[in-house]
């Protein structure tokens, strides 16, 4: 073999060799950062319906459990208030709380706007507020609505029953 | 739960064999390669087109509906191919390279086997994930399920997030599978798979096209498929993927076609352009870049005629239905706000030159990153520079012609995000929520080019990518004679 042909040979296969190379590293890569990592969180969520797989996954237990508790508690043709997002950036997200209670109506108060008088316009008798910390501040809500608590921060204001029920 | 799974699988069957014979009557006799590359995305996407036309003229969106407007599709195809093959019988297209049996079979079945995992991979995370990541659940998803329904694509400005101002083509698919079985797998996260299976099909076909070696191609779709952002992109419900999937097949077929010079083979560029169109809101602005870069690249190496007609009209019909539908209904999207301001901000004199260093260096960041880029950047600029004398415009038109494209669509998206410096939110949400994703087409464009270097243009005693002439003016001959 004379001196020139291994230098040949890299000119020719060279880029050949650095393609092999770069799609072992970026298996690899794909294995440590995103396969292993997926499958251990699918691993605990498999057997469970879609929405709640994707609740679980993108938000956490928590905040699935308390969609459940929503999807328990609000029938499917009510209108449901969400805070504003600077109140709550997931539970204030319209197109997310839509995809999580789908078929129920979705409203919310732009952040622009008083919330007490925004509240107290869509506060009608088949809407459900939900209750995310210090919103909506109980006197706008609790005229008209029942608090059903899910845990000490969360909740869901609910139609009062009977003939005062809503407004 | 089978009875499911079984449903939304024959509903993919359908929808690919309707791509496949659109894009049969279309582009002509193709090898697999190819007709499995074009046939999911020309099917999804010009499926959903005809029932976002259907529905706006007022006719509800329902699964009988969509079944017509299958049906009327399908029928208008199969007449067409027989009345061609009754008037005019076409001569087969190029042919890849034959190369001896025996070489290469072992590597050849491995890289299959390999690629094969990854699609299974992916569609099994893709289901499994469901919709789970912040766009796939707050605007593509819901708003499928929305027009689904209330059976009008007008549902859109009711459910998920943007309104009107995002195009319809991935919630109309979604909404088909709502239809038929309510998506409850979700069926309909199969899409994203299948785009990501299309991608790297086309980009391989591309390159059997070019005589690439099959093993090198193989090796190439394989680069594309485990490059980590295309990859997860395939799991989740993101509609950058698909447009990557749209966006580059346009620019390879445009390039073959000038090549080759059928006519058939623009209209499929142009088609998926406008389905690029069709599928992410800066589609247009994106796409409009691109273009103007490939007609940079053929200024400096002009080679044949280019069939304009032919090309940017399925692109215009496409894209501008949609536009003109989002002028009308949309209002001040996410995007035109951001141009606005921009351009108020920029005309008192307020350059904001640093957003672009911010930017540039967000940008190669990024790309030094193996979770995320894995080793793409590497491998591409080697193989770029290594073989920069063979990607003069002269020395290979149509390899420039691709690193135009690229380089256009990575312009564009730092443009874009220069744009959204001028407003809220702050520039480092921008970058840290989209870029990546952003750039998979460029990226993809690049890898590519770094394929056909690392073949192509790895040795002198190789054909250069536009030396063929034999096989150049058999085609030409070919296509005068279907025209004749």
């Amino acid at each position: 073999m004379t001196g020139r042909q291994p230098l040949t040979w890299l000119r020719r296969h060279g880029l050949e060799v650095l393609l092999v190379a770069a799609v072992l590293v970026q298996t690899k890569v794909l294995l440590a950062n995103v396969l292993l990592p997926a499958f251990d969180r699918l691993r605990g969520v498999s057997s469970l319906p879609a929405r709640e797989r994707s609740a679980r996954l993108a938000f956490g237990d928590g905040f699935a459990e308390y969609i459940r508790f929503l999807q328990e508690v609000v029938p499917s043709d009510a209108t449901v208030i969400v805070p504003p997002v600077t109140v709550d950036e997931v539970l204030g997200n319209e197109g997310i709380v839509q995809y999580y209670l789908f078929p129920r109506r979705i409203s919310n108060c732009p952040g622009s706007l008083p919330i007490g008088p925004c509240i107290a316009r869509l506060t009608g008798p088949d809407s459900y507020i939900l209750a995310v910390g210090e919103f909506p501040p109980p006197d706008v809500a609790e005229h008209a609505k029942t608090l059903v608590r899910f845990d000490d921060d969360r909740g869901v204001y609910v139609p009062r029953p009977g003939p005062t029920g809503g407004e | 739960m089978a009875a499911t799974a079984a449903l939304d699988v024959i509903v993919l069957g359908v929808i690919l064999v309707l791509g496949a014979l659109l894009a049969l009557a279309i582009g002509r006799r193709m090898p697999p390669a190819d007709l499995l590359g074009l046939a999911f995305p020309v099917g999804t996407g010009l499926l959903t087109w005809l029932l976002f036309i259907v529905s706006w003229v007022g006719v509800p969106i329902t699964l009988l509906t969509a079944g017509a407007v299958y049906l009327v599709v399908l029928l208008a195809v199969g007449v067409g191919l027989l009345w061609r093959q009754k008037g005019a019988p076409v001569q087969t297209e190029i042919r890849a390279e034959r190369e001896s049996p025996r070489r290469h079979v072992s590597w050849r079945l491995a890289l299959w086997a390999a690629f094969a995992m990854l699609v299974m991979t992916s569609a099994i995370l893709a289901v499994w994930r469901s919709y789970s990541a912040w766009d796939d659940i707050a605007i593509w998803s819901v708003k499928g399920y929305g027009i689904a329904r209330e059976g009008t694509i007008f549902a859109g400005a009711r459910w998920g997030a943007h309104g009107l101002s995002y195009p319809l083509n991935l919630p109309l698919l979604i909404s088909i599978f709502r239809l038929v079985d309510g998506d409850v797998l979700p069926g309909s996260k199969l899409i994203f798979p299948m785009m990501y299976l299309s991608l790297a099909l086309g980009c391989y076909g591309f390159w059997r096209h070019l005589r690439v070696r099959p093993w090198v191609a193989g090796l190439g779709m394989l680069l594309i498929a485990t490059t980590p952002v295309v990859f997860e992109h395939g799991t989740i419900g993101y509609a950058n993927l698909p447009f990557a999937c749209y966006l580059v097949l346009s620019v390879l077929w445009y390039v073959r076609a000038n090549r080759v010079g059928q006519t058939g083979h623009y209209v499929l560029s142009g088609i998926l352009l406008g389905l690029a169109c069709w599928t992410r809101p800066e589609g247009l602005i994106i796409g409009l870049v691109v273009v103007a870069a490939l007609f940079a690249a053929r200024r400096l190496a002009p080679q044949g005629e280019v069939r304009y007609a032919a090309w940017l009209v399925p692109a215009a019909l496409i894209g501008g239905a949609w536009g003109v539908f989002a002028a009308l209904y949309a209002g001040e999207s996410q995007i035109s706000g951001a141009v606005r301001t921009a351009y108020h901000t920029i005309t008192e004199g307020h350059l904001n030159l640093h957003a672009l260093y911010r930017i540039a260096r967000y940008f190669v960041r990024q790309l030094l990153t193996p979770s995320v880029w894995g080793m793409a950047f590497a491998v591409c600029a080697i193989a770029i520079l290594s073989r920069v004398r063979g990607l003069r415009p002269k020395a290979s038109p149509l390899a420039f012609a691709i690193l135009m494209a690229a380089l256009g669509a990575a312009v564009a998206v730092i443009g874009s995000y220069y744009v959204a410096s001028f407003s809220g939110p702050s520039l480092d949400w921008w970058l840290g929520t989209g870029f990546n994703r952003m750039l998979i087409p460029g990226v993809v464009l690049a890898e590519v080019l770094a394929t056909l270097a690392a073949s192509h243009l790895a040795s002198p005693s190789s054909p250069d990518l536009e030396q063929s002439p034999p096989e150049r003016n058999c085609e030409a001959a070919t296509s005068r004679e279907a025209h004749s």
